[in-house]
């Protein structure tokens, strides 16, 4: 079934400073949505508005003040690991999933060898790897991913890559990272995060005109 | 408020579990300051100082966790309302029996 986020009307500002003004965006089933953007751009303030800090989310037509209270709506993946250091993964995964498909979940190359190990003795890529599948197999209709590619070695964001690009035919996926390729690699619409608004972003040229990348990079 | 399901449930469990060992060292260590009204004096610890270290330590230092229950449908504000409620619970009936303890 064909699900529409939208966010409308995000507005932000810190000591006078317009960090984001008056920002529309529409993410559906089969999106990826890569967000890009400078530092300090509000892209994370978007996200946090996205996960439920603003008031006007509009899901499927339905007003929602927290989308995350409402099982299989959004799920949000946040820039450090939120996963709980004393559990194991297998005990993670089970309390995720509630039980439901959790050999075929573990039936992986990289999960299948860590299965009995605690969460906190995991590396950060590992850790990382492990959420994302997480936050891709639950039931939600949009999937938040903030950074996603950090810290994660180049064969497990292969890997990742085409779980998000798999998972995208049921969901709509929005990201950013500031690893941009990657984001390109995967997204099927961009856009920019410039000056307090929103930039829709065609090709990589249009990223050189918002003064994201210079001209040197697109060599 | 809506009820929590069963898996929600577990969450909290867990949730409060991790909070339980700052609320146990602060009850201790009131209680061992007078052993003859120790239960008295754990669980007023327990329900007071206890909750209050061990919410702020996860405030400080493991705030991302929160992520970890909010992905499951459950907000900051219910977890640390049961943390309270929790306490609250277990500590006034420490205070009681203590009481009626002291007095028997």
């Amino acid at each position: 079934m064909q699900s529409i986020l939208e966010i409308d009307s995000v507005m932000q500002s810190f000591d006078g400073r317009k960090i984001l003004s008056d920002i529309y965006l529409k993410c559906e089933t089969g999106d990826i949505l890569g967000i890009l953007g400078r530092n300090g751009s509000g892209k994370s303030i978007l996200f946090g508005a996205m996960k439920g800090d603003h008031k006007f989310i509009r899901i499927d037509g339905e007003i929602y003040d927290k989308p995350f209270k409402t099982t299989g709506l959004v799920c949000y993946l946040p820039q450090h690991s939120f996963l709980l250091g004393h559990l194991t993964v297998t005990a993670t995964v089970n309390m995720y999933l509630d039980g439901v498909g959790v050999d075929a979940f573990l039936d992986d190359e990289l999960l299948g060898k860590l299965r009995d190990n605690k969460i906190n003795s995991l590396s950060g890529g590992e850790s990382r790897y492990l959420e994302i599948k997480l936050l891709l197999s639950m039931p939600s209709k949009f999937v938040l991913l903030d950074e996603p590619f950090n810290g994660v070695a180049p064969v497990m964001i292969d890997q990742l890559k085409t779980m998000i690009t798999q998972h995208s035919a049921t969901k709509g996926i929005i990201l950013t990272d500031h690893d941009y390729n990657n984001v390109l690699d995967i997204a099927n619409r961009y856009c920019l995060v410039y000056d307090g608004s929103i930039k829709h972003i065609e090709t990589k040229n249009d990223l050189v005109r918002w003064q994201y990348l210079t001209v040197n990079s697109l060599d | 408020m809506t009820i929590p399901g069963k898996s929600q449930l577990k969450l909290l469990l867990v949730f409060y579990k991790s909070t339980l060992l700052f609320s146990i060292a602060c009850g201790v260590m009131l209680g061992a300051l007078n052993l003859q009204i120790f239960f008295v004096a754990f669980g007023f610890s327990f329900l007071s100082a206890g909750t209050v270290i061990s919410l702020l330590y996860k405030e400080m230092s493991k705030q991302h966790e929160y992520y970890f229950y909010y992905n499951k449908g459950i907000s900051k504000r219910t977890l640390i309302l049961t943390c309270i409620l929790a306490n609250l619970a277990i500590g006034i009936l420490l205070i009681i029996i203590g009481s009626y303890a002291k007095h028997s």
